[in-house]
């Protein structure tokens, strides 16, 4: 019980610190960190209720293979998207992004 | 000079501890320190999951097959820090041709990994040495063997893939500031690294400790000192490859082999086993 | 107590310390590419984790995978920020009071869940053998479907980076 109480607890700390950076974060890569450490944040939350509460059901990991899949999906598509605006503007900070011109 | 000593590579590895220590003035002091040990450690962890004979494994890892890969992934964090510490130009564009390397490589070290898997039905390295008790993989799944062991080559970054440590073209490239002990640290964890990854060819396609009338461990032995021996010789004969080049054959030629050996090793299972 | 219990929870203890100072250290450091070096140390802590939560397979994968992305996010780092060496000592950060609120409140809010919720007895796990095994068979069998559309769409994430990423011919 101590154990999911503290992989939970870590969970929920990594979430606020990415919820930070996504948030505070004017640069897309630094966003994007941001979003990476809120899903290890809940990978780590998924891990943990697999392993504590329902070890026999091997959809849990599934779950975890799935959201690490997102991760990656996430960042080759994010990458490309930041190399196209790169291109175009010749910076990837998102406070000029407001409009949707270019 | 010319004459082969057997305290050659001792006395220069010695002379090397002896030698003044340069440290660039405005280099990341972190990633300087800390990206020769993390080579060596990188190769180290990997060694662990390898058995020498049916006992003698470091640590038995119900992943193991699976681990070497994960270990083998830190050789590009240290070689990036090393790029990227001194602040260099020539290291650091030493850092990123290996970047170009690893996304040609990284894919034809697991596949082939995978094939082999396949055959021993478990990632357990034992069971993987046991699985070729019958046939060993290099002559049951060749294409495998061979990409494998060029996607070693690169991993270590032996001749012909080595580019980041390039001693003509850059100028010693990743390697070229350091100085004294610290070189000495990084040449160490690069022969580590060549030994274990010849030490996982052998253990995934030669059958690691099989063979008649010597013990396990000689066997073990031989057989990884022979594949080592053959990725620091086989490129002294090849002209030195821009990651451009790997890169292409890499995706276009190595690639589509490797998922055909996937198939193939398949239907074998499937069909005869 | 077993060993293992007294164990477990210091080892997801140290790797959750590890991950969040990580964590901590990719927002607080100036220099870009120590930042996606400490996101990546904050990954493996976390696939550190994994493998003392007794998930072998995933924590060996998270460790592999991490690596390689992080790395990878370096480059790109390097590429498209404008001070990467963070030599120049820029803050790069907007609204930064409104996230650290929501920030604050997210996690505090997680944690009210966390201690407030009976979360009842706790299981015994399968060896590592077993769920790789056991692994595959979910996803064989059951989860066929989800994984073969997380196929479909790696397919089409990577045709769809290839096409925005490559530079128009001039024709």
């Amino acid at each position: 019980m101590t154990t999911l109480m503290a992989a939970l607890v870590v969970g929920a700390i990594l979430f606020g610190i990415g919820l930070y950076g996504a948030l505070s974060q004017t640069n897309l890569v630094m966003i994007m960190m941001g979003v990476e450490l809120m899903l290890g944040a809940a990978m780590v939350n998924l891990v943990a209720f697999w392993r504590f509460l329902h070890p026999e059901i091997y959809a849990g990991q599934m779950f975890v293979l799935i959201v690490m899949t997102v991760m990656a999906l996430e960042m080759a598509v994010g990458f490309a998207i930041a190399t196209g605006r790169f291109r175009a503007k010749g910076s990837v900070e998102m406070e000029e992004a407001g409009d949707l011109r270019g | 000079m010319g004459r082969m000593s057997i305290t050659g590579p001792l006395a220069s590895g010695a002379a090397m501890l002896g030698r003044e220590s340069f440290v660039p003035k405005r280099r990341d002091r972190v990633f300087f320190e800390v990206a020769p040990p993390l080579l060596l450690v990188s190769a180290l962890l990997a060694a662990a999951v390898l058995p020498l004979s049916p006992g003698l494994i470091v640590a038995d890892l119900a992943t193991g097959a699976l681990f070497v890969n994960a270990a083998l992934a830190y050789v590009m964090v240290a070689l990036l820090m090393a790029g990227w510490a001194p602040n260099g130009a020539y290291a650091m564009v030493g850092g990123f041709r290996f970047l170009g390397q690893l996304v040609a490589y990284s894919m034809l070290i697991v596949m082939p990994i995978t094939a082999v898997a396949m055959r021993a039905e478990s990632l357990v390295t034992t069971e993987v040495v046991e699985s070729q008790a019958a046939l060993p993989n290099a002559i049951y799944q060749p294409i495998g063997f061979v990409l494998f062991l060029l996607a070693g080559m690169a991993v270590c970054f032996l001749p012909p893939f080595d580019l980041p440590t390039a001693p003509g073209e850059l100028a010693g490239g990743v390697e070229a500031e350091y100085t004294g002990w610290r070189l000495a640290v990084f040449r160490l964890a690069r022969l580590v690294l060549v030994v274990t990854v010849a030490a996982a060819v052998s253990v995934f396609y030669l059958g690691g400790w099989l063979g008649p009338v010597f013990p396990p461990w000689a066997w073990s032995a031989a057989k990884t000192l022979a594949v080592a021996a053959l990725m620091l010789l086989a490129g002294r004969y090849v002209p030195r490859l821009r990651e451009t080049h790997v890169l292409e054959w890499g995706w276009k030629v190595g690639i589509p082999l490797a998922l055909l050996n996937i198939f193939v090793v398949g239907v074998m299972i499937l069909v005869v086993g | 107590m077993s060993a293992s219990e007294i164990f477990q929870p210091f080892f997801v203890g140290i790797f959750g310390l590890a991950a969040i100072w990580f964590g901590v250290v990719v927002f607080r450091t100036s220099s870009m590419v120590r930042s996606a070096l400490a996101l990546l140390f904050s990954m493996t802590a976390i696939g550190a984790m994994f493998l003392a939560m007794e998930a072998e397979f995933l924590g060996v994968l998270q460790i592999m995978m991490m690596a390689t992305e992080m790395a990878i996010m370096a480059i790109f780092m390097v590429m498209y920020m404008m001070d990467p060496g963070g030599m120049e000592g820029m803050d790069m950060t907007h609204q930064k009071y409104a996230s650290i609120f929501a920030g604050i409140l997210a996690t505090l809010g997680i944690l009210a869940v966390v201690f407030l919720v009976e979360w009842g007895p706790v299981a015994e796990a399968a060896h590592p053998e077993e769920q790789t095994r056991m692994l595959g068979i979910e996803i064989m069998e059951r989860s066929m479907l989800i994984f073969e559309t997380a196929g479909v769409t790696i397919l089409t994430a990577m045709i769809a980076a290839t096409a925005i990423a490559i530079e128009r011919r001039k024709s």
